[in-house]
């Protein structure tokens, strides 16, 4: 480093989910297709084959008959991210600089091996050619290009918003900026507190201490953290996908 | 080397090889696989110049700020406005989908006339005519007007006062319910606090779900922590019931007995501040009709009284429709007897009009239905409108969407979808403080298209009656008040008015008796309509919205019926079976989905968009809450 060039510190991007906050309204849904130019449903796609970068599911527990609703969106795995792990194209990368993990539609071959790895289902493949009704194509986000037919894609922090921000910044001589992404500021109940991780003064590291994430006996070190005075919760968390356990060996 | 054939067929199987080896192939990999994302069919995006203008979501009554982000002048996104006195910041699914609306495929940019299209100076001719036969008939012209409240309401009003007979009309709404009926015992307008509750009992009401305007009550939720507690009673464990602090699950049909049992608690019980007649409706009757324990309705009554102000509110479901009358008025009557100080008076906008509610009109009245385009984001079932109106009598109306409801009207005059015009927003009925201001437009308008004012303009120049005025006179009875404060954001404002200071003071409450349920033969479950606000409003979904209802289990999609397991288990229907939904009044076909959430004996069925009057038919035409039912496989 000299005096004519500064390094910016890499930065560790996250999300602290609170569940006791979230009333399911799905706001960031719609305000997270909006953002990213994701076309109204096909209509024959269903919850399978549709494309929810966020999507807001609904579990319940029938011993507390309690219910919470659960924001899932690609967990921005940091170790050994197994999405990028088998993409062939190498249209996966965790980029240094924000630890996103950044899908490239241009390279993707529409393989979705990343969708089968994937452990928390937080990929969408395009099985249908992106459609908006006549005129609205003229309401879509200038920083978000669509994905045509035949490849996968996800959430990435609402990368376009980062790009703005950071150009914004640029042009003000700073290489200093922040952003927020549609789905935090679309929360109607503040449940979604976003930051760089690797700040410990910022919330969401604060956050992020006294919480827990989806699966995180795989290894994948999610940057997508949790919170909830729920213990159902954390319990669910824990052992979503998990083999059934095997009650005192009577079968 | 020499340059024999053999060398050179070597150098070039060399060569082949050595290039899988290269970056070419991936190069070429990479360039078709961009080169084929950029189809001509792919829409490019917009370019220009990033702007951001401010103005208010018109989708539903709520008044919501927004925050539209531009480029070359037209809005990509839309984000709420931090610290604006209605939203409080927040902003529901609806609004993030608006600025798409003028854009939907329903969109309508000609008028209708009987079905056909027509150009939109010709529809409105027409509707000038049907007016003018029917003032000069003498026949009962109405307007239906589903947010009251605007100067485009008073001006509706001043049309009608050249018409004898002529009735101002408002469909149920829930933000209008418990509030009205407090109005009216008190003799002047009331409205609620929440701020100020320490309780709040939602009977049958969603509302952490679509009441009023989502983020002020979503805020007020997610802030509680131990000062408010969140009550909910429903049969079926809603969004709300799932969000409230208790779900009090009580059986369909049964929030009059429900209300009337705390009531009789509170009577009994000494808790009561005002005097009333509901002693004797004791909590075994109330038990046995709610499904309830006693001790369950003890302690909620015994809450209420301990743990105020308290609030109960009423009004029923965006979809589902309104409580039945007893119900509401016990529920309003628990509010008198708690003395809430949360129940506070509100001074009316100057230019506030009376409406008559839709239901209290006779059936068979109304001649000529002239139907107002905004909409509350509340279902009203065709039957149930066709009910009031008279043999032959026409419907005309001011849509932007190509509706069922529209579709089925003698003239439909095309006006400014949300967005397009400049747009009158009030507060929701239910809040203390009233509140006015203007929702500038975000993208012009198409040619051709009309915006409201100017319709009720034309209708009266074409009867020859008085100029209706204008909204411009809202800001200058407003600015005559001389109180109330402004909020500014962007190039947008909303005046909210100054509490008032004044005192409620109720007449006597009256007596309410319950009659038993009558049950149908043959019909041993209950089927409810179920959905959420917007769902089967008077204007379409935002086509974004597709991500809650099809692309995800988040909201139930059409043709949709949920039903307990128990209750499947019982009839012999497996999940995700087709079946038939019959009720006294017809029947139609459902996908059956298994949630433990509804009650055992209820089928939930989804109304959504078109398919909702199919869905409402199914409940007859004078309420649509509920309907005796039974199910078969297809």
């Amino acid at each position: 480093m000299n005096a004519e060039t500064v390094e910016r510190a890499p930065r560790r991007y996250g999300m602290v989910i609170d569940l006791d906050r979230c009333s399911g309204c799905g706001a960031c849904m719609v305000a997270c297709s909006a953002e990213n130019n994701v076309p109204p449903a096909h209509p024959q796609a269903t919850e399978r084959t549709g494309i929810t970068l966020l999507r807001v599911v609904q579990v319940k527990d029938a011993a507390s008959r309690g219910v919470a609703f659960i924001p899932m969106m690609c967990q921005q795995c940091g170790d050994d991210t197994p999405c990028m792990t088998v993409c062939p194209q190498q249209a996966v990368e965790v980029d240094k600089l924000t630890g996103v993990v950044e899908q490239m539609p241009q390279r993707c071959l529409g393989c979705r091996y990343c969708m089968t790895a994937c452990p928390f289902q937080a990929r969408f493949f395009n099985w249908w050619d992106p459609e908006w009704p006549a005129g609205m194509e003229t309401t879509l986000n200038p920083g978000a290009a669509p994905r045509m037919r035949g490849v996968v894609e996800k959430c990435d922090f609402c990368q376009s918003r980062m790009h703005a921000a950071e150009d914004k910044a640029a042009m003000e001589g700073s290489r200093e900026f922040e952003y927020t992404p549609a789905c935090v500021e679309a929360c109607p109940t503040r449940a979604i507190v976003f930051g760089d991780l690797n700040d410990p003064e910022s919330d969401v590291s604060r956050q992020a201490r006294n919480s827990f994430r989806f699966l995180e006996r795989l290894g994948t070190g999610p940057k997508v953290y949790y919170r909830s005075r729920r213990p159902w919760l954390r319990t669910l968390a824990s052992r979503v996908g998990a083999p059934p356990k095997k009650e005192n060996g009577n079968g | 080397m020499t340059g024999t054939r053999r060398n050179l067929l070597a150098f070039g199987g060399g060569a082949a090889a050595a290039v899988a080896f290269t970056p070419i192939p991936w190069k070429l990999l990479d360039d078709v696989s961009i080169w084929t994302q950029n189809w001509s069919w792919i829409p490019p995006v917009p370019r220009g110049e990033i702007t951001v203008k401010h103005s208010a979501c018109t989708m539903c009554g709520a008044g919501c700020g927004v925050q539209a982000h531009c480029v070359g002048g037209q809005p990509f996104g839309l984000a709420p406005v931090a610290g604006h006195p209605l939203s409080h910041g927040g902003l529901c699914a609806l609004a993030y989908g608006a600025h798409q609306m003028p854009y939907h495929a329903r969109r309508l940019r000609k008028g209708l006339s009987r079905g056909a299209e027509v150009a939109p100076d010709v529809a409105l001719a027409h509707a000038v005519e049907i007016l003018r036969d029917a003032r000069d008939a003498r026949r009962v012209v109405a307007v239906l007007d589903e947010r009251p409240g605007r100067m485009v309401s008073a001006m509706y009003a001043r049309l009608l006062g050249g018409l004898p007979g002529s009735v101002y009309l408002t469909p149920p709404a829930p933000e209008r319910a418990t509030a009205g009926i407090l109005s009216g015992w008190a003799g002047r307008p009331a409205g609620f606090d929440f701020e100020k509750a320490r309780t709040i009992l939602s009977i049958g009401t969603p509302l952490l779900d679509g009441f009023g305007a989502a983020g002020a009550l979503l805020a007020l939720w997610a802030n509680r922590e131990d000062r408010v507690r969140f009550l909910h009673a429903e049969p079926r464990q809603s969004h709300t019931a799932a969000l409230a602090d208790r779900w009090i699950a009580i059986r369909p049909g049964s929030e009059a007995a429900f209300a009337l049992g705390l009531a009789g608690v509170l009577v009994r019980d000494g808790l009561a501040k005002a005097p009333a007649p509901y002693g004797a409706f004791s909590l075994e009757e109330a038990a046995r009709r709610t499904g309830l324990r006693p001790d369950t309705i003890l302690a909620v009554a015994h809450e209420l009284a301990g743990r105020g102000p308290a609030l109960v509110i009423g009004g029923g479901d965006p979809v589902s429709g309104p409580l039945p009358r007893d119900a509401e008025q016990s529920i309003a009557a628990l509010n008198v007897l708690l003395g809430s100080e949360a129940v506070c008076p509100r001074h009316p906008l100057p230019f506030e009009r009376p409406a008559t509610p839709l239901l209290d009109v006779p059936d068979g009245t109304i001649s000529v239905l002239i139907a107002d385009a905004a909409s509350n984001g509340c279902a009203l079932p065709e039957a149930v409108l066709r009910r009031k109106l008279a043999n032959n009598a026409q419907i005309i109306r001011l849509s932007a969407f190509q509706t069922t409801a529209a579709r089925r009207a003698d003239v439909v005059v095309p006006v400014a979808a949300p967005s397009e015009a400049l747009e009158e927003v009030t507060a929701p009925a239910c809040n203390a403080r009233a509140a006015w201001g203007l929702a500038p437009p975000l993208v012009e308008r198409p040619e051709g298209v009309y915006t409201v004012p100017e319709v009720v303009a034309r209708l009266a120049e074409g009867c020859q009656m008085p100029a209706p005025g204008s909204i411009d006179e809202a800001s200058e009875a407003i600015q005559a008040l001389g109180r109330g404060s402004t909020f500014e954001f962007g190039d947008a404002s909303i005046w909210t008015d100054s509490e008032d200071s004044g005192q409620l003071e109720f007449a006597a409450l009256p007596e309410i008796r319950l009659e038993e349920p009558s049950l149908a033969d043959g019909f041993p479950l209950t089927l409810m309509p179920a959905g959420w606000r917007g769902a089967a409003a008077a204007i379409p979904l935002p086509p974004l919205t597709t991500k809650l209802y099809q692309e995800s289990e988040l909201r139930p999609g059409a043709r949709e019926a949920r039903v307990h397991p128990a209750t499947a288990r019982d009839l012999g229907l497996a999940r995700q079976s087709r079946a038939t939904a019959e009720t006294p009044y017809g029947s139609a076909a459902v996908s059956l989905r298994f949630d433990e959430s509804v009650p055992p004996g209820v089928v939930e069925v989804a109304a959504h968009e078109d398919d909702a009057a199919r869905v409402f038919a199914l409940c007859g035409d004078t309420c649509w809450r509920s309907a005796p039912a039974r199910l078969r496989r297809s």
